[in-house]
């Protein structure tokens, strides 16, 4: 690992536990809402501070084997949205618009601006998968390849399609990849290490699992915040033990709700379901839809993972196997990386499952896979569904695309059309 | 027919493929250049690589698909929404760039086609990777003979490979008429040419170009443009920009674009098994930034490709909302500037506009060049 002039994963440590020191005192209700952010930075640099490898990896890679090889383990995607709500990102998108277009989403352009910013230190190798789920999570790290030519790079090939043949593919991919980090970097991947991972991650989406059920419940007892914040650390922080901690808390909490009948709100009024983007860079949006319109948002897509467990006792190629599912099967890839058809076949459901009143289509005006099929969607979803289907255009993680006025201002409309 | 060769590549549809459907024989549009037309041919039907030539208007388009995404996509939306490409029995689609791929569900949603196939193409390129594409061949055989009642044996896909080989040695041969001081053909010429190669029967392409060629050497050639030029981005299915360039900016000599010298720079090698030796080339040829771990070798070619041809500088032209051109201006800004190679970025939509300001630009470029 190459010296930063600044250590900016630091930085936004030490700010995010300043955010949640004061959160506490504030509204302690809401003490456990930055825990898995924190356990994720603690991990991170408790591993940099013993000078472990830095490996830098796009989200929506299987982090269980990276885990496993005690490296200092980063996804700038994660972080980007953790910068987003500490409002320390803009440097990094503005930084990287000297080298590529403003269109391209500010997530993807993220990892090009931190790692020209000399803020944070450059990393012993970098980890991505082809297309999962955007072109833009593609390009972003192989046009980062050219520029680091001393540094090693593994793209993961994740082809479209989720059957058995891509799977083993995947699978075989995800070996590969553990193979050229030990090449290159000199870490060893410990099968045993892996199996206790896995177990870990297991236990994580299995708990998910359950809270995904009790959010079919009406009313839905899970606020909408602490929905996404499941499906944020079952995504970003997989396979850490103080994480399973943090989801055991938030079983017995949510359970003891659903068990009272007591909903997330007072006075449940409208379930809303997202089936394409969040809102990070302002997470109070949720708050005021729960407050000002009793308004629930009881699915949102990012956070509905794929919780079938991998067997930790099985063999490595069916281990392998099991990661190359999750690693296709995440969220984002589930809408973004599919044909339409499967994508809106998924929403039709969720709305059922989750019996939504109305569907949120909050459009990052980064995806392209998005608002190429914006219409299609909305249509469909309409026929098969007959729901209001709120539409508009914004960036999760820069509110200069559509701050939250703007965002406010759309809901009001919808509401008032509506409800 | 001969004196027109190049006019015929304007429109979507032409007198060859009416020839062809004439006769009863079927015609299958295909997206993008990953897919491999000699499969489709062995099948005994036409492949035509889809395009939006002739593109006046993204009107239909825009209303499904939103104006923050390629208007090359939306362009070939446009132009099937307009009924232009009625003539196809089928279409062929895969995991290219994500605005190609949501059109081609916008297409199949709003037009129902006969036969539809979605291919799944790899990112990469090693030999697992090409296992995995030529086993996706395979597939796309069974479904293609059920649905066509035809049989591709390996000798079919084998006379194929000749026919569509035998048209890529032509094409180089054009393209390397442009190395002469004094070129015969301007590039927005040689770029119709290459175009209606993706677009008519080869069986009637070869033996129209090879006397096309045999014209061009009695032809004599042009000096005193102002710049030898390289063009190199996004798809360019249209002469329009083109000959805007050549108009304004000066000669284009080479190009490293997918309806250009990407799609005939490489032939396919025999490797034994036909169908392993079509895989093979189509994930190892030069190809777009849809390939990762491949700018280097991009700007290898790019950077082979403009001395071999003695160019003065390159026009990078980058359809607006295409993340993976896009991306790739970061390598392609740092590796040119390494080999001392002016460029000039023009981000572009698919129908040329803002014509007054594109001169000034070419024209303040092909300047800055020359040192004038």
């Amino acid at each position: 690992m190459e010296e930063a002039k600044k250590e900016v994963i630091q930085e936004a440590h030490l700010m995010l536990q300043a955010v949640d020191d004061d959160l506490k005192k504030t509204q302690p209700e809401r003490a456990w809402m930055l825990e898995p952010m924190l356990n994720y930075f603690d991990v991170l640099e408790k591993a940099m501070n013993r000078k472990r490898p830095m490996i830098w990896h796009f989200l929506t890679l299987s982090q269980e084997p990276l885990r496993s090889m005690d490296a200092a383990v980063f996804s700038p995607e994660y972080a980007a949205a953790v910068f987003s709500i500490l409002g320390i990102a803009y440097k990094y998108y503005d930084l990287s618009a000297d080298r590529m277009p403003e269109h391209i989403c500010v997530l993807n352009r993220f990892p090009t601006g931190l790692s020209l910013s000399g803020d944070t230190v450059i990393p012993d190798i970098m980890l991505y998968p082809a297309a999962n789920p955007c072109d833009a999570g593609l390009i972003s790290y192989s046009s980062l390849e050219q520029h680091f030519k001393d540094m090693p790079f593994f793209c993961v090939d994740i082809p479209p399609n989720t059957d058995d043949r891509t799977r083993r593919y995947v699978g075989k991919q995800l070996r590969e990849m553990v193979s050229f980090i030990e090449e290159k970097v000199g870490l060893k991947m410990d099968m045993d290490e892996l199996r206790e991972k896995i177990r870990f991650s297991n236990r994580g989406l299995e708990i998910h699992q359950k809270l995904l059920e009790y959010q079919k419940l009406v009313p839905c007892p899970t606020p909408s915040l602490a929905h996404l914040m499941h499906g944020y650390t079952n995504m970003g922080v997989p396979g850490v033990p103080e994480v399973v901690e943090w989801f055991d808390r938030q079983e017995a909490w949510l359970t003891e709700k659903a068990q009272k009948g007591e909903g997330a709100v007072p006075e449940e009024k409208v379930r809303l379901a997202w089936i394409a983007n969040n809102i990070d860079f302002d997470l109070s949006i949720y708050d005021w839809l729960e407050t000002e319109y009793g308004a629930v948002s009881v699915a949102c897509g990012m956070s509905l993972l794929n919780t079938d467990p991998i067997d930790p006792e099985a063999g490595e190629e069916e281990i392998f196997e099991g990661l190359a599912t999750r690693t296709m099967t995440y969220p984002m890839p589930m809408f973004g990386r599919v044909q339409v058809d499967a994508y809106i076949n998924r929403c039709v459901e969720i709305v059922n499952e989750y019996k939504a009143d109305a569907i949120v289509f909050a459009g990052n005006v980064g995806c392209k896979y998005h608002w190429t099929t914006a219409k299609l969607v909305k249509d469909r979803l309409t026929d098969a569904l007959d729901k209001p289907v709120l539409t508009f255009e914004l960036s999760p993680w820069d509110s200069r695309v559509t701050s939250s006025e703007g965002i406010k201002a759309k809901f009001e409309q919808f509401f008032d059309a509506y409800f | 027919m001969q004196k027109n060769l190049a006019e015929l590549a304007v429109s979507i549809m032409n007198p060859c493929v009416e020839e062809w459907k004439g006769q009863g024989k079927p015609v299958v549009g295909y997206i993008c250049s990953y897919i491999p037309r000699e499969v489709i041919h062995a099948a005994g039907i036409l492949p035509y690589r889809v395009g939006a030539r002739g593109c006046t208007s993204t009107d239909e388009a825009d209303v499904w698909m939103a104006p923050i995404t390629c208007s090359f996509a939306r362009g070939c939306l446009e132009m099937a929404l307009e009924g232009e490409y009625g003539f196809l029995d089928g279409l062929v689609s895969m995991n290219a760039c994500e605005c190609m791929r949501r059109m081609c569900d916008n297409w199949t949603h709003q037009i129902e086609m006969p036969f539809s196939y979605y291919m799944s193409v790899p990112y990469k390129s090693d030999e697992g990777a090409v296992d995995f594409y030529e086993e996706e061949l395979h597939l796309f055989q069974g479904t293609l003979e059920k649905h066509f009642g035809a049989a591709i044996t390996d000798e079919g896909l084998e006379n194929s490979i000749r026919l569509s080989n035998e048209t890529r040695r032509l094409l180089r041969k054009l393209h390397e008429t442009r190395k002469s001081e004094a070129p015969s053909l301007t590039g927005a010429e040689i770029q119709k040419i290459a175009i209606l190669s993706t677009a008519m029967p080869l069986e009637a392409f070869n033996p129209m170009l090879e006397v096309f060629l045999e014209e061009v050497d009695a032809r004599e050639g042009t000096t005193g443009h102002p710049a030898r030029l390289m063009v190199i981005g996004s798809p360019m299915d249209d002469p329009r920009l083109t000959e805007i360039i050549e108009e304004f900016g000066g000669l284009i000599v080479t190009d490293a674009t997918c309806f250009g010298a990407y799609s005939y720079w490489d032939s396919i090698e025999p490797v034994g098994d036909p169908w392993r030796s079509v895989a093979s080339y189509y994930l190892k040829r030069p190809g777009c930034p849809r390939m990762p771990q491949k700018s280097g070798d991009r700007l290898a070619y790019i950077g082979e490709m403009a001395r071999a041809f003695d160019v003065d500088g390159i026009i990078f032209e980058r359809m607006l909302f295409c993340n993976l051109w896009g991306g790739e201006t970061l390598p392609l800004d740092e590796g040119l500037q390494e080999m001392d190679i002016p460029m000039l970025l023009l981000d572009r939509e698919y129908i040329p506009g803002a014509i007054g300001q594109l001169r000034t630009r070419l024209q303040a470029f092909t300047e800055m060049i020359k040192g004038v």
